[in-house]
């Protein structure tokens, strides 16, 4: 089987559930300090895409992240880019999607990225009316696990056909 | 003599039975001291006083003992390399200490750094290639395989990434890292660097010809290889340069040394 490795960063305003994400379905070495200490975290995600073994290698960067120029270049030769929000703090939505615009758009055109609603499990209305005007590509809750598989493997099918 | 010895028992019955009363007495005192010194014990709070109030005496008690264990250390590991430099200079008159003397004079090597170079290990345990635009591992030569990789380059980007935005200027790139016995040093190429994990003293003679290894490497094996796709093909090109370049160097050098001393004590 062949083997390729991928970047993928994960952004989103402090507390949207990115850390909780990569901590409960991926394989880490390092404890979660360093996201406090140097802003950052990296973990690797193995999925299979048909008979390709992507190795999805995760930084998640610290919502709180104060330094720009920090910030891009931990952003720089991302493969892809999950942009994650909280279900029930419209607000989140509303700033990854300018960080969308503003910086993916400009910087980063080749990079594959994907909307990540979090905290689904929240929800206590029809899904499909609460997010009746939000534009995302995953509905998740890394507290209960659902489609947080499915995220990662989509994201890596999508990069590998470019 | 029955009347005299009467009197006699009488006299010894008074004063024990006053010992008794005296250490009944004591006891007593001793018991209640102990049972308001074990309270204190067992409140961390009054615990945490006494220590706070008693700091001076503390540091009185356990200097000496701190300083006699730090100081037997220090005493043990100066030994041992008093003992690797004499090893060493009994061969201070062999063809090979002179010869060795001159090419460190011409290297620019002081004394000193050659004397501790020569008398503790320095060995290379890992070596990362690793494209700097991503982070992502390209390939690895590892002798004893301690670390994993593919994190371990990821993390060493971001530290790599975090130093240079914080504290460095234009165009200046980490070198080295540093953790206790172990020394990370970066060689810093246009497309990636590498990451050579050391262990033990490292001297500017071992740098040197890293930096000589790793510029004929990327000259003449990596420089042109394509990164577009990180896959195991690329691994493997890049693996089989690095051992073909790294196999048996750089490894610890004291039974090397070894033979080279009873070859010229013979």
């Amino acid at each position: 089987m062949k083997t390729v490795s991928k970047k993928i960063v994960l952004l989103g305003n402090e507390g949207v559930g990115k850390t909780s994400l990569v901590k409960r379905y991926v394989h880490s070495i390092f404890n979660d300090e360093y996201l406090t200490t140097i802003g950052i975290k990296i973990s690797k995600k193995v999925v299979e895409v048909g008979d390709v073994q992507v190795n999805l290698m995760l930084w998640d960067i610290a919502g709180n992240m104060m330094s720009k120029t920090l910030y891009n270049n931990y952003l720089r030769g991302a493969h892809g880019v999950f942009l994650v929000c909280d279900a029930m703090r419209p607000e989140t939505y509303e700033s990854v999607m300018k960080e969308r615009e503003v910086i993916l758009s400009k910087d980063f055109q080749g990079t594959e990225t994907a909307v990540i609603i979090n905290k689904s499990d929240l929800i206590t209305e029809n899904p499909n009316t609460y997010l009746a005007n939000y534009e995302y590509d995953f509905l998740t809750s890394a507290k209960i696990g659902d489609n947080v598989e499915q995220a990662f493997l989509q994201m890596a099918t999508n990069i590998l056909s470019k | 003599m029955p009347a005299e010895k009467d009197h006699f028992e009488e006299l010894r019955h008074l004063i024990l039975e006053s010992d008794r009363e005296n250490y009944a007495q004591q006891n007593e005192r001793i018991m209640e001291k102990l049972d308001e010194l074990e309270k204190e014990l067992n409140d961390p709070e009054k615990f945490a006083a006494v220590i706070q109030q008693s700091k001076a005496e503390i540091i009185d008690v356990l200097g000496p003992v701190m300083g006699k264990m730090i100081k037997r250390f220090i005493t043990s590991e100066i030994n041992r390399l008093k003992q690797n430099i004499e090893t060493k200079s009994k061969a201070i008159f062999s063809f090979q200490f002179l010869k060795q003397r001159i090419k460190n004079k011409m290297a620019g090597v002081s004394v000193g750094d050659a004397a501790i170079g020569e008398a503790t290990e320095s060995s290379l345990l890992q070596i990362f290639v690793i494209e700097k635009e991503t982070g992502l591992l390209i390939g690895e030569y590892s002798p004893q395989n301690i670390l994993e990789p593919d994190l371990v380059a990821g993390m060493l980007s971001a530290i790599k990434s975090f130093v240079e935005s914080a504290f460095g200027e234009e165009n200046s790139e980490l070198e080295s890292l540093e953790y206790s016995s172990y020394k990370i040093l970066m060689y810093n190429f246009n497309r990636f660097y590498f990451a050579c994990v050391m262990e033990g003293y490292v001297d500017e003679e071992t740098r040197a010809n890293l930096q000589d290894d790793f510029l004929h490497l990327t000259d003449i094996k990596l420089g042109s290889i394509p990164l577009k796709d990180i896959d195991d093909t690329l691994k493997k090109t890049v693996e089989e340069a690095l051992s073909e370049t790294f196999s048996n160097k750089y490894t610890s050098n004291i039974d090397l040394n070894l033979e080279d001393l009873n070859e010229n004590s013979k």
